[in-house]
């Protein structure tokens, strides 16, 4: 029995007649060190996928190695004593776990043998490396008959069973006949110099993985879609069921949803740099379906802006997947060349919420798809550089200041956007954290707004041509490997062609804030020489006037520990502009002119460059107060609380 | 009859003009005790910055959101301000709708603001029992809204096109705007009741107001529901005049607001003009049935010297 299991298990994960031919990349994209046969099969009644797989690693470090780990990421989901759900207390993103049976979810390893025959399941321990949460058991370690020496592949396989949870964070089933089948099967953690990557599953954290080759076979009850991140290679029809055969290359992960409700939407990138076209598809509800050009236009824009800029989106597909309202938790997450976005269909379509997300988790097909960051680690590199980009495919897709919000005459940027999480609570993190180390709350500013606006900024400081030039070079030199923060920064000074590690160890290392300020203004008419001059006997009296001759004094300071050099900018009554530069070394500095008008106004950073400047109302004063825009602010107001008050005479 | 008494409420609205005039500075003032605090502080914090020109313009999110995060604690004090001058509010205008049917039915022209006052004064009292009194029916609306709102959710969770969506979402709002309206107009009727027949048995008044609004149901909910189209139709026709008037000048910014100030005041005028109307249906309709509260008294077999406001009046 066991023999034949065997046998048919090699039959079909070795060998099967379709993909032996297939392939996509004529030569591989890269290191291709964990490889994955799977065939699963989904029981909807019982929110369960059974799974056998075929892992196929390869040692790339200099040492042998005689253990393995693997992330068995659903068991986060299994009680509420996991690592996760004592973090977030049940809550993600905005949602939260049930608490009924079925609700819970978990993977469980039936059988895991080497190639050999040995079989590893014996030594199976759940390790938990980050704390001390003996009950975790997101991460599991097996030993080794005998190491893995430098070079060698090995091949393990693997029987499992996944109980996928209600969805709220990510992974899951949601009432109706969704099934979002992510982070559902073993998988190899990542052997560095220094031994096993294998983190395990946070509240604030993502992911982190080696690039491989995906051989999946999916069987679901046939009247099920099914939309997954690989080309359709192949299906099968059986009684009840639906085989989808699916190859993918050179990606880090393998995700699929399935749904009887799904309808799908078909777009086509025409992809000048590659010469193919990339299929882009939506797997969208009736409800959505109004959205679903929104979705596509959005993705074939974010698509052009992101080859002109970084460079080649190398896959032939590319998998969008619209969640139900009953699965928002699953929406807005991202996998190799798949994500899954939002639509919120009453929404207006001034409120660029949808377009957005979909920008936001392409984008992440770049940053953290092919340029592998460890984002338990170093979060930032993915979705705080991804932020920056979707700020700037926002603004190219719906122009300024409207690029987020356009609505009723009401319009905010992406600047604003992240400024109104980021100033909050500027100063109590560091952006390099391991994520599940930030305080609470700040997970979200310091890995994602902060450093979009810090790279912002940094456009700001070396200019957007030279800028566009670092983002290049990082991405076309650290595709398909696994980039660090500190490569990123080498990236940026030899491309800019100076040390700009002053602003990274400030503003990436550093808790400081960057705040200048013009403290104030003066401007009086110059007087001449007044009172007794000269001495002894040629002691005079002398009342000088200088007609039309003034003096202005401007003191402009530094408010926050972060020094950046920072335009100033001096205008006159009679239009007269002086620009200057202060390197901000200093805590202060004062300005003084001497000219033919009164000084107008004085403003720190005129071309807001500096964005990351946490209170940009003092970085301007005026000589004479403002006060027609608020008037005709407080009007609007009267009018409103009137009309409200006058609504309210209903209730009484 | 709904017609006529809507057009007799129109002529006494008009009639009791000077009515207006302290119901609209009541509001303006109220309003002005909420803005005026957050204009000095919006003047303190942008009036020296830059910051403040695109503010001539058009409303500034970046500007707004500035202010709003550096000035947390403000903002807070500001807000419960806001509340607190919402509640009083609502218990001024429980006075005033004391007020506005007293004025209403002495079908005076003249000596109304003093009017108003007096009759706010004589019925507040009784006008805030009512409040207290209505709120159980509130409670007892809310758990009927419930119940018809169940099922009409899950049709909507169940739907699959934006437009079935909409359509049973347009459903759940009528059938609480449908709800609220009715609850409210039994309310209005049992003040009507209270100033015309002066009584002073509250839970009685509730009783006749529900009575009446039951046995007239179709005209008394009719007209009310007619009354709340048109007051319905001014807040739209206001919010198309305020969207299509782009305020970049000092001059626009002042014509906008004499505007906003005109339709503040024809809303005003609809509210009384609501009263108006209900007293006359009121007065058409109950005075048939209003000889039953007057057979039950045990009449007094001769006038007493010191008798008060006679009951309704026999037919
Ligand atoms: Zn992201």
């Amino acid at each position: 029995m066991r023999l034949l299991r065997t046998l048919l298990l090699l039959l079909c994960t070795l060998s099967p007649p379709l993909l032996s031919q297939m392939k996509i990349f004529d030569t591989p994209l890269s290191p291709r060190i964990a490889n994955y046969t799977i065939h699963a099969e989904l029981h909807p009644e019982s929110e369960t996928v059974t799974g056998r797989e075929a892992i196929t690693w390869r040692n790339t470090t200099t040492r042998a190695v005689s253990t393995l780990q693997f992330h068995l990421y659903l068991n986060a989901f299994a009680n509420n004593q996991s690592t996760f759900m004592k973090e977030s207390r049940g809550r993600n993103r905005g949602f939260s776990s049930g608490t009924k049976q079925e609700e819970w979810g978990y993977i469980n390893v039936s059988r895991m043998n080497l190639w050999t025959g040995a079989n590893l399941l014996p030594s199976l321990a759940y390790i938990h490396p980050d704390d001390e949460n003996a009950d975790d058991r997101t991460v599991a370690e097996v030993k080794l008959p005998k190491p893995c020496g430098p070079a060698e592949t090995i091949r393990v396989d693997v029987e499992f069973t996944s109980k996928l949870p209600r969805v709220f964070a990510r992974s899951g089933f949601a009432e109706g006949g969704f099934f979002m089948v992510a982070q559902w099967f073993p998988k190899i953690g990542v052997l560095q110099p220094d031994g096993w990557n294998c983190h395990e599953y946070h509240s604030n954290s993502e992911f982190f993985a080696d690039f491989g080759v995906y051989d999946v076979q999916i069987s679901v009850p046939r009247d099920y879609v099914v939309a997954a991140n690989g080309t359709l290679v192949g299906k099968r029809r059986a009684n009840s069921t639906m085989t989808y055969q699916y190859h993918q290359e050179d990606v880090h992960d393998f995700v699929w949803a399935a749904d009887p409700r799904f309808i799908t939407r078909h777009g086509v990138f025409h992809n000048d740099s590659t010469g193919g076209d990339v299929d882009i598809t939506i797997f969208t509800y009736r409800t959505n379906e109004t959205y679903a050009p929104v979705h596509l236009d959005a993705a074939r824009h974010a698509l052009a802006y992101f080859q002109e800029w970084f460079g080649v989106y190398p896959y032939r597909t590319l998998t969008i997947v619209d969640p139900p309202a009953n699965a928002r938790g699953a929406g807005g997450m991202e996998y190799p060349a798949f994500f899954t976005t939002m639509t919120i269909w009453w929404l207006p379509k001034g409120i660029h919420v949808s377009a957005m997300v979909t920008i936001h988790e392409f984008g992440h097909n770049y940053f953290q798809g092919m340029l592998a960051s460890n984002e338990f680690e170093e979060a930032w590199l993915d979705e705080g550089i991804n932020s920056y980009a979707e700020l700037k495919s926002m603004e190219r897709y719906y122009g300024t200041p409207g690029s987020y919000i356009d609505f009723l005459g009401l319009k905010m940027d992406g600047v604003t956007f992240h400024r109104s999480s980021y100033i909050t609570s500027p100063n109590l993190d560091r952006v390099v954290e391991k994520s599940w180390l930030y305080a609470p709350g700040q997970y979200s500013r310091m890995s994602y707004s902060k450093p979009a606006l810090l790279l912002r900024t940094l456009e700001g400081i070396v200019g957007q041509e030279t800028m566009a030039r670092i983002m290049k070079t990082y991405f076309q030199e650290w595709k398909f490997k696994h980039p660090r923060t500190e490569n990123f920064i080498a990236v940026a000074n030899r491309v800019a062609k100076q040390d700009l590690s002053w602003y990274f160890a400030q503003v990436l290392y550093g808790t400081g804030s960057l705040d200048y300020a013009v403290e104030s203004v003066r401007t009086e008419p110059l007087t001449g020489k007044a009172g007794f001059v000269g001495s002894d006997s040629t002691l005079r009296f002398v009342d000088e006037k200088r007609k039309g001759q003034f003096e202005s004094v401007i003191e402009v300071v530094r408010k926050g520990t972060v020094i950046v050099p920072v335009d100033v900018l001096f205008v006159f009554d009679d239009g007269n502009r002086i620009r200057e530069t202060w390197d901000g070394k200093r805590e202060w500095r004062e300005f003084r002119f001497r000219s033919a008008s009164r000084l107008s106004y004085a403003v720190v950073d005129p071309d807001r460059k500096l964005v990351l400047d946490t209170d940009m109302r003092n970085n301007s004063r005026r000589m004479h107060e403002e006060r027609r825009g608020v008037w005709r602010v407080a009007l609007e107001l009267l009018y409103r609380v009137q009309s409200l008050l006058q609504h309210l005479t209903f209730f009484s | 009859m709904v017609g006529a008494s809507m057009k007799e409420g129109f002529a006494a609205t008009m009639r009791s003009w000077r009515l207006l005039l302290p119901l609209y500075i009541l509001n303006l003032a109220a309003a002005v005790i909420v803005v005026t605090p957050l204009q000095f502080a919006l003047q303190q914090y942008w009036g020296t910055s830059v910051i403040s020109s695109p503010l001539r313009q058009a409303f500034s999110i970046p500007a707004l959101v500035e202010f709003l995060l550096h000035n947390g604690d403000l903002v807070r004090t500001l807000f419960r301000i806001f509340l607190t001058v919402l509640f009083l509010y609502e218990i001024l205008s429980v006075f005033l709708d004391g007020g506005i049917l007293a004025a209403l039915r002495s079908g005076e022209a003249q000596g109304l603001s003093r009017k108003l006052f007096e009759g706010g004064a004589a019925y507040f009292f009784r006008f805030l029992r009512l409040f207290l009194i209505s709120i159980p029916f509130m409670i007892v609306g809310g758990i009927i809204l419930g119940l018809i709102d169940a099922p009409l959710s899950s049709l909507m969770d169940s739907s699959q096109r934006p437009v079935e969506i909409f359509l049973v979402l347009g459903a759940r709002i009528a059938v609480a705007v449908l709800l609220f309206s009715y609850i409210r107009a039994v309310m209005d009727y049992a003040k009507v009741a209270a100033v015309s027949e002066d009584r002073r048995v509250m839970w009685k008044a509730f009783w006749r107001g529900l009575g009446f609004s039951v046995r007239n149901f179709g005209r008394a909910y009719g007209m009310f529901l007619i009354l709340l189209l048109i007051y319905l139709a001014t807040v739209a026709l206001h919010l198309y005049v305020n969207s299509s008037i782009n305020e970049s000048t000092a001059v626009l910014i002042l014509l906008l607001f004499i505007i906003e100030q005109l339709f503040v005041l024809v809303r005003i005028g609809e509210r009384v003009w609501f009263f108006g109307s209900e007293l006359s249906l009121f007065s058409k309709l109950a005075s048939v049935v209003a000889i039953r509260p007057v057979a039950f008294d045990p009449s007094p077999a001769e006038p007493l010297p010191h008798t008060g406001t006679p009951h309704a009046p026999l037919p």
